[in-house]
């Protein structure tokens, strides 16, 4: 099998297609055209669609008939509310919407790994199943999936991102940490009213929610090992009704970010910690609310990671690698990786030459065609080769 | 004469008339109805007013026979957008205001003083100037008559505010800060917004702003002598939208207190270099805006002997009390300041009373006053008036 051949064989079939999804593109959890378009797609292919009433996205399965394992390829379908700013002829026509963040290229990514693995399917034993999900903008779309049981059966899962900082058409196979942990909290800080002009008749919250905030900073800067990423943002700080009164209840909302399952584990109780300390010094109260949201995509399944490995450097030699940096933001893909083996990769979408140069979530973010044809081979060699081992 | 005596004529009427404002409060420059029964009762008793002060204030004039100066004295008629919770007869008939300050009782004080300086003429030295103002609550009305020439020909002012901290039939007369300025200002923090998990690539003007809070505290524990007073409270603090935004731009907005005219001067100038600098530390960009509302109220001695001495014989010298300066402002420190040498003097007659459950803060929506105490505050008016005047 030549899976790069049979990948530049479609490789006018995945662009016509990523063309298409990106000039229809919806927003998460109402990705209904989107998934009756993709079931046509796959169906065109004869692959069993498993589609839900009550949830978008669907499940194909590739049956080679043969014993084996089964390997779950996985792409995400929504797109993001931004006005699109790309000048491109297959502009979004919903308005407000566009795919901004390239899920429209893995969507035609693994279309076209479909049609070459269909091709090669004689060759296979065991399934291949396609997962296009819904609502990974909101972290918590593959949610819907697990809990149906749908990963029952599956003994890995690959998936990638396509990336606006990355050289087209480079692949990152890299294994280890690649993206962050997400996890929001509150912070509500509480303390005693009065007038404005007698301080120690009450306790002021405002006073003591910036020290909160100060506070969060130095376990940060001291606390934590330097060498372990780590990011405590308070994104909001609401508190007080009038200029004239000391106010006793704030709202403080944030985000942290870290690649360290250890150290995601402990952070509560330190930053409750902080908290409850730094209010109760001006005679207040903290209560730290968790909400955690996504665990870090580490690619630390050791077969996985060689597998990745042997197939990118089989279609497109060591030069056809590049480094990335891991990056501080999140995928729910790794809930999919909490339940099977999973990799993550990244491909390139920035082009220089091509003026293709913004960042995902911007309204100019576009990719390099020329990347698809390989993320497709890429995700289609990965299947054959751990099918077959 | 005897003061006291003639306001004992009008004791019930001073009753009554405290009753009817209660029962028909106005918020600060919509006293209309207020100005208007004012203006009702002085001309029953003959008493020639102008209207003086954004068309709500009333300036009235008694002139003695004989000659002698001239004292402003004055009382304010605004209510608070405060939620009655009363059980009187009296009550408020406007839902969400009401008298929650005693400014009733002080125009009714001041009705009182009227009448007792009107029945006194004869033995009444120089000119008495009866300032009824609107709005005090918000810092407006003592300037609105001043404006309109209310001062013109004034050597002292006088002013009185029933106070339900101190016991009724008593009362605080004392010279020096009597109560404090107060000032509200506004800081803008502006940063560069952007995605939470990149505060590389941001700057936060979450962590500014509360850096500017606390080192904003040592303003107060480290720049002034612990001996002046000095209060700088942050209000309000609204910065950021989301969670996992790094937060572009906000905004503090507070007030400061304090008693001393040097602090005044320098209050704004030291917060406004740590805001700044706090800003500059942070990479974040800082507007400061500053508003003086009013200036402290300040008792100057020689007219406060006056006054004290007037209370001792309306009072008794066993019934007059000390009482801690206030941290609360009065715009009656405007009409103080534009006395010819801040000769001017406020005093606290005393309106608690368990028996009255009268001892509730000001503002409150339970506030009551002893009415019993009343009378005397209209007699101490005309007795200042009468000592200062013949000096």
């Amino acid at each position: 099998m030549d899976i790069r051949a049979l990948a530049e064989k479609n490789r006018d079939y995945i662009i016509e297609r990523r063309r298409y999804y990106h000039q229809h593109p919806e927003l998460s959890f109402k990705e209904w055209e989107t998934t009756k378009t993709l079931k046509a797609d796959l169906e065109a292919m004869g692959m069993e669609i498993q589609t839900f009433e009550d949830y978008p996205g669907l499940i194909a399965t590739l049956d080679t008939g043969k014993p084996g394992r089964t390997i779950m390829l996985r792409s995400d379908i929504d797109a993001l509310p931004v006005v699109e700013g790309t000048g491109l002829e297959f502009c979004s026509v919903n308005e407000g919407v566009m795919h901004a963040c390239g899920h429209d290229a893995h969507m035609a990514m693994l279309l076209g790994a479909a049609r070459i693995l269909t091709e090669v399917k004689d060759e296979l034993c065991g399934k291949v199943k396609f997962i296009l999900q819904s609502g990974e903008e909101h972290a918590c779309g593959a949610k819907y999936y697990i809990e149906h049981g749908l990963m029952e059966g599956v003994d890995g899962i690959f998936g990638m991102h396509i990336w606006g900082t990355v050289d087209a058409p480079y692949i990152c196979v890299e294994p280890g940490k690649r993206m962050a942990s997400c996890d929001n909290f509150t912070i509500r800080v509480k303390g005693k009213q009065t007038h404005g002009s007698s301080p120690h008749l009450g306790h002021d919250a405002i006073v003591a929610a910036s020290n909160v905030v100060m506070g969060l900073q130095g376990f940060v800067s001291r606390k934590n090992d330097p060498t372990n990423p780590l990011v405590v943002s308070v994104g909001k700080f609401h508190g007080g009704n009038m200029y004239n009164i000391i106010c006793n209840d704030v709202e403080l909302v944030g985000t942290i970010r870290t690649y360290s399952r250890e150290l995601r584990k402990e952070l509560e109780a330190e930053l409750r910690a902080i908290a409850e300390h730094a209010a109760a010094v001006y005679g207040c109260t903290a209560e730290f609310e968790l909400s955690p949201m996504l665990p870090a995509v580490i690619n630390d399944n050791e077969e996985m990671n060689q597998i990745a490995m042997d197939a990118a450097v089989k279609l497109y030699g060591q030069e056809g690698l590049t480094h990335m940096d891991s990056l501080m933001g999140s995928e729910d893909f790794s809930l999919f990786m909490e339940q099977v083996p999973g990799f993550f990769a990244f491909i390139g979408a920035k082009n220089a030459d091509k003026g293709i140069i913004y960042s995902n979530h911007h309204e100019k973010f576009t990719v390099d065609e020329d990347s698809l044809e390989r993320g497709a081979a890429l995700a289609a060699q990965f299947a054959v080769d751990f099918l077959n081992k | 004469m005897n003061i006291l005596e003639i306001a004992k004529k009008y004791e019930q009427y001073i009753i009554d008339m405290r009753r009817h404002f209660h029962m028909n409060p106005e918020p600060s420059m919509q006293e209309y109805e207020t100005s208007k029964r004012v203006q009702e009762e002085l001309d029953k008793m003959g008493v020639e007013y102008v209207v003086c002060g954004n068309g709500i204030g009333v300036l009235a004039t008694i002139k003695g026979a004989k000659p002698g100066k001239t004292v402003l004295l004055r009382a304010d008629m605004d209510a608070l957008t405060v939620n009655e919770e009363n059980d009187l007869p009296y009550k408020s008939v406007k839902e969400g205001v009401m008298h929650a300050c005693g400014h009733d009782a002080h125009t009714a004080l001041l009705l009182g003083a009227a009448q007792i300086l009107k029945d006194m003429k004869d033995e009444l030295c120089g000119t008495v100037k009866l300032a009824f103002q609107p709005a005090e609550e918000i810092g407006k009305g003592a300037l609105a008559m001043i404006a309109e020439g209310a001062m013109e020909g004034v050597d002292a002012v006088f002013g009185q505010h029933i106070w339900s901290g101190v016991e009724s039939g008593k009362i605080s007369i004392q010279p020096g800060p009597r109560m404090a300025s107060a000032a509200q200002y506004e800081i803008k923090v502006q940063g560069k917004g952007g995605h939470g998990a990149m505060p590389a690539e941001c700057i936060d003007a979450v962590t500014c702003s509360c850096a500017i809070v606390n080192s904003m505290q040592t303003v107060v524990s480290r720049e002034f002598r612990p001996n002046d007073a000095v209060v700088v409270t942050v209000g309000t603090v609204n910065v950021g939208t989301r969670w996992n935004v790094i937060a572009d731009n906000g905004s503090l907005t507070g007030t400061t207190r304090c008693y001393d005219t040097t602090v005044l001067k320098e209050l704004p100038e030291r917060m406004e270099r740590i805001a700044r600098g706090i800003g500059e530390a942070y990479r974040c960009d800082v507007e400061f805006t500053y508003e003086d509302l009013l200036g402290p109220t300040v008792n100057h001695p020689e007219m406060t002997a006056v006054a004290a001495e007037a209370a001792k014989k309306i009072y008794g010298e066993e019934n007059l009390v000390y009482m801690d300066a206030t941290t609360g402002g009065e715009d009656f420190s405007y009409f103080i300041e534009a006395a010819p040498d801040n000769m001017g003097a406020f005093a606290f007659p005393g309106v608690g009373s368990v028996e009255w459950d009268s001892c509730h803060a000001h503002h409150s929506p339970k506030f009551k006053v002893d009415e019993s105490a009343l009378l005397k505050g209209a007699a101490l008016y005309a007795q200042v008036a009468a000592d200062f005047n013949c000096r």
